[in-house]
């Protein structure tokens, strides 16, 4: 499942099936305070694919040198 | 001084022009010019849209008055008869780079009440579904200067038959008193030959509310320690219809620790709703609501967002709650 998710050193929004372009959306929407970040170039959005048994479990995830990626044990 | 009519008359071929017929020329268009710009700098600032049908075309230009065109490589944007109704579209070749064209419409000045404008209607179709069509509406200062835009319609998957919609413009920014509207069709990024149509656009449609349903949905219990907005659970819900809808329902919500605020709200796409919170270690029920939703497929999903606010590492709950399952559609 197509997971969009706002981000700079931390995740700060996880969208469950949401696209890339639908960002701004989103931010103006539901993130207004992340707005400064997202025009400045300091939050980023990426589309991971998600299993649909963790397309909610976004505990497991974390930032690490600019990407998302599975928190290891 | 008000409007004017002309007799037969005064227009008659062989009759000799004379100067009280161009007084009258002049006094009506300088009534018209000034009703015009009372209604749209006026104290109820109408927010109108002038040439709304596009039908008026009086130079013949194939560019409807009252607006500008753009016209993509290859474009071409000119009116077609369809059922004896003057429409106007724009042509998309194909070809990697080509495109139709769009439609920007004059400065429309706008109410500085916030939450005044609201929604912008419009009738959108293509000859082909893929082709790319976006509706656009632009922010601009009392200056005039541009501040931003909203893209409140991008699809590849457009109606092959005529459609209306109602989409909602969004966030309006800060210092924003004119908009302009821009109906693109058959944008260049997409190579998509075909013909997209546009008519009737108007700023705040009536969304007149006349049915009202019920439909029972669930959202099992659900969980974060996460300080920002996070989805945690869904549901899809079967809608009987199509349309702008409104949905409300109740929701629950509790914490695990009096010193960790527990917030939810939900989301359909990216419109949201309102926010509670709570402390209560126990469930407490508050009331959501969604507006404005422009509904055109069987279902939607519902999603459930939790936060837990900073300071203690607990979890938060929240959950649709039990009988009080029902959403409420507002059609």
């Amino acid at each position: 499942m197509k997971t969009l998710i706002l981000f700079d050193t931390q995740i700060h929004a996880w969208l469950t099936g949401e696209s890339f372009e639908s960002a701004e959306a989103h931010i103006r929407n539901g993130y207004p305070h992340l707005l400064e970040g997202w025009q400045a170039g300091t939050l980023k959005a990426d589309v991971i694919d998600i299993t649909e048994e963790d397309a909610f479990k976004s505990e497991l995830y974390k930032v690490k040198d600019g990407i998302i990626c599975l928190k290891t044990p | 001084m008000g409007y004017s009519a002309f007799t037969d008359n005064q227009i008659q071929g062989d009759k000799a022009v004379r100067q009280e017929l161009w007084q009258k020329v002049k006094d009506n268009d300088e009534y018209l010019y000034y009703a015009i710009a009372a209604m749209q700098a006026g104290g109820t600032k109408m927010m109108v849209v002038l040439n709304p049908f596009l039908e008026n075309d009086l130079n013949v230009d194939q560019i409807p008055d009252s607006w500008t065109r753009y016209l993509y490589p290859g474009g071409t944007g000119q009116y077609a008869t369809i059922s004896d109704s003057k429409i106007y579209c724009f042509a998309h070749p194909g070809g990697a780079g080509n495109g139709g064209g769009y439609l920007t419409s004059d400065y429309i000045e706008m109410s500085s009440f916030w939450g005044v404008l609201k929604n912008l209607g419009f009738v959108l179709w293509s000859t082909v579904a893929g082709i790319k069509n976006q509706v656009i509406v632009e922010f601009y200062s009392n200056n005039k200067v541009y501040i931003s835009s909203n893209t409140i319609y991008d699809s590849v998957a457009n109606p092959t038959a005529r459609q209306s919609f109602i989409a909602t413009i969004g966030t309006i920014p800060d210092y924003a008193r004119y908009i302009k509207i821009k109906l693109v069709g058959g944008e260049s990024s997409v190579d998509v030959a075909g013909t997209t149509y546009f008519t009737g656009i108007s700023v705040n449609p009536s969304t007149e509310m006349t049915t009202e349903m019920i439909v029972s949905a669930t959202i099992a219990e659900g969980y974060t320690a996460n300080t920002v907005w996070i989805d945690v659970n869904s549901v899809v819900i079967p809608l009987p219809i199509f349309g702008l809808v409104n949905i409300g329902f109740e929701a629950e919500i509790r914490t695990t620790d009096v010193s960790a605020t527990a917030s939810q709200r939900f989301r359909i796409g990216s419109v949201y709703s309102n926010e509670n919170s709570t402390v209560s270690v126990s469930y407490m029920s508050n009331y959501y609501k969604i507006e404005n939703i422009y509904i055109a497929s069987s279902s939607i999903t519902l999603i459930q967002q939790l936060m837990r606010a900073a300071g203690s590492a607990f979890n938060v709950y929240g959950k649709k709650s039990i009988p009080k399952t029902n959403i409420k559609y507002i059609i």
